[in-house]
């Protein structure tokens, strides 16, 4: 027989007070890991309206000259060709330090053609990089495979008559409208997408860009970080953060994390509060017993290990239970409240073992002066038999 | 040289602005295989001079030697060491765990001597089989007459072959006839050579020890060998 069997025996002993102890510190260990778990769904959320919203960062040439605009935001003119953007700029922007952060990065080369006697705005553009970019995106017919192959915006598409299939010619060079994008709202209806290549290409600027958007991983992303080391990289490029509604957002979440810390801590502490009362009243009721241990010769630390133990197996029960209950809630009460769907059920193993160890730990902060308490037991005032 | 030897051994307590002596100058010697009983009236300072003997209770004056160990000289950690290592307690009512079986409470003292769980296990099983309770090793001590609970409770003060046995009124909650057989496997262990020390109010109980001694207000009255 081991120390560990004399606190297990005990546990299954005194049943109802076990549970009612576990139930205690199970409710906090719930509390936080369903906050935790639905600050991180909107966290989610959050991310994936960023990343479905388009670019975080804008990265155009350093000009004063404001002729054309692209998403609300003003960039240099293609003619100036001292300070445009180059195709050898890409790699320049995937070296940066901070580059795990980095998701997409779409280089664009925007010109004019000519078409049926009106004058199109026309985007050059890596589809690959654009597609994952613009996630909202409908398209009416299929993705462009080949470079000679385009995406009509919504307005050019009705202005022109054209549909998905037809052909269309750019500068003299034949090209399939590959689909048709659903109306968006924004300046991508007026705008032709074609392969970056042929672009420059038909308008003759061989491995000019004129911007580049660039897409974080915005769980993580330090976006300032970013814009600083690709400025860097980039010293002739002005490159800026978009910082849209959505950081609004971002500061909602902020509040909210900051809120679940301070009801976590409370229903914590009341966890801690529970268990240290009923190991107290424990350790009272056990005088008689704690007596006969230290008449038959255990050493005080024999019996702070006994009641040390006991608070660990029920801190590390209550871990694993708050821990599977605070998932479920998260899942079935976490959409109510946040109004984001709970999505897939994710299983991290950082706070499965956060839980039972924040659990077992406050279960052995809350028993130690109880614990202490019952070692300075005086034998003889415990047996009062003796 | 004497097993135990107790020289001026005083112990009095504080009782609001008062001093309440319970023993006074008591001067003794037991040797090894000795079986003493002591005798006296409530409150004549039996149960503090068995708590003194067992290293539980500090003397105000005086002091203790089992062998060349002077007991109140330790550290609270070495006395329960000590405790571990000489001695065996037999208490009143028995004082087993009510949630350990009889041979988890038997080996309970085992527990924590670093033996590994095969050798305390044989270590009970032979122990049990000499109180006679080997076909009640998996009860628990609710499921045992008294008789039974008394013989866990010789088991378990046993079992690790201390060299003296404490015990405080063993037969005080048993009938006489059982109070018998228990007297009876005191003596069989006596006669294997264990040191025994009772505290008893029943002079029968006494026939079975080899030497008696009597306390009146806290002091020694009479030895009888």
């Amino acid at each position: 027989m081991r120390l560990k069997d004399i606190s297990i025996n005990n546990l299954r002993r005194r049943k109802g007070k076990v549970i009612f102890l576990i139930l205690g510190l199970t409710i906090g260990i719930t509390t936080v890991v369903t906050l935790i778990s639905i600050t991180r769904i909107m966290n989610e959320d959050i991310s994936k309206k960023l990343d479905e919203f388009g670019a975080n960062i804008l990265i155009i040439p350093r000009s004063d000259d404001l002729a054309l605009s692209y998403g609300g935001i003003s960039f240099g003119g293609v003619s100036i060709d001292t300070q445009s953007l180059k195709a050898s700029d890409i790699p320049k922007i995937r070296q940066i330090e901070v580059r795990e952060s980095l998701s997409t990065v779409s280089p664009k080369l925007i010109g004019v053609t000519d078409l049926e006697g009106k004058r199109v705005p026309l985007m050059g553009v890596h589809f690959d990089e654009e597609l994952k970019l613009k996630k909202w995106w409908k398209i009416h017919g299929n993705r462009p495979k080949t470079r000679e192959e385009v995406l009509l915006g919504n307005e050019v598409a009705v202005r022109l008559f054209k549909s998905a299939g037809e052909t269309l010619s750019i500068n003299g060079r034949p090209v399939r409208i590959a689909g048709v994008l659903d109306e968006t709202g924004s300046q991508d209806d007026f705008l032709i997408f074609a392969d970056l290549a042929l672009v420059q290409e038909v308008t003759k600027k061989p491995d000019v860009l004129s911007l580049i958007e660039v897409s974080a991983l915005c769980n993580t992303c330090p976006i300032e970080e970013i814009v600083r080391q690709i400025s860097k990289q980039l010293p002739n490029a002005k490159v800026t953060a978009i910082k849209q509604t959505l950081q609004t957002k971002m500061e909602t979440l902020d509040h909210f994390k900051t809120f679940s810390l301070g009801i976590s801590i409370i229903v914590l502490l009341i966890g801690g509060l529970i268990v240290f009362t009923n190991v107290m009243a424990s350790v009272n009721e056990r005088k008689r017993e704690i007596g006969i241990f230290r008449a038959i010769g255990f050493r005080k630390s024999h019996v702070v290990r006994i009641i040390f133990l006991e608070a660990l197996i029920v801190g590390l029960i209550a871990g694993v239970v708050g821990y599977l209950l605070g998932l479920g809630i998260s899942q079935f009460v976490g959409p109510i409240m946040t109004g984001v769907k709970g999505g897939k059920w994710v299983i991290d193993p950082l706070l499965i073992f956060g839980s039972i160890f924040l659990s077992g730990l406050i279960g052995i902060l809350s028993s130690a002066y109880p614990a202490l308490h019952a070692s300075k037991m005086d034998p003889t005032v415990a047996l009062r038999s003796l | 040289m004497s097993l135990i030897e107790i020289k001026g051994l005083q112990k009095s307590y504080k009782s609001g602005e008062d001093r309440v002596l319970a023993l006074a100058e008591i001067n003794l010697k037991i040797e090894r295989g000795d079986f003493v009983s002591v005798m006296g009236p409530s409150g004549s300072g039996k149960s503090t001079l068995l708590t003194i003997l067992g290293g539980l209770n500090h003397p105000t004056q005086g002091g203790v030697q089992v062998d060349d160990i002077s007991l109140y000289d330790l550290s609270l950690e070495k006395l329960a060491d000590f405790r571990r290592e000489y001695l065996g307690f037999i208490f009143q009512s028995f004082q087993l765990i009510p949630y350990l079986t009889v041979i988890e409470n038997v080996m309970l003292p085992l527990s924590i001597t670093g033996r590994s769980n095969t050798e305390q296990g044989k270590m009970a099983a032979e122990i049990l089989e000499k109180v006679g309770l080997t076909e009640r090793r998996t009860r628990l001590p609710d499921q045992l007459s008294g008789g039974e609970q008394e013989r866990v409770a010789i088991a378990r003060a046993i079992v690790n072959s201390p060299p003296i046995l404490l015990a405080d009124e063993p037969t005080g909650n048993l009938d006489s006839k059982t109070g018998g057989e228990i007297m009876r496997l005191f003596k069989n262990l006596n006669e294997e050579g264990q040191t025994i020390i009772m505290v008893t109010h029943n002079s029968e109980n006494s026939d079975f020890s080899t030497r008696t001694i009597f306390l009146r207000d806290g002091r020694l009255q009479r030895r009888e060998c």
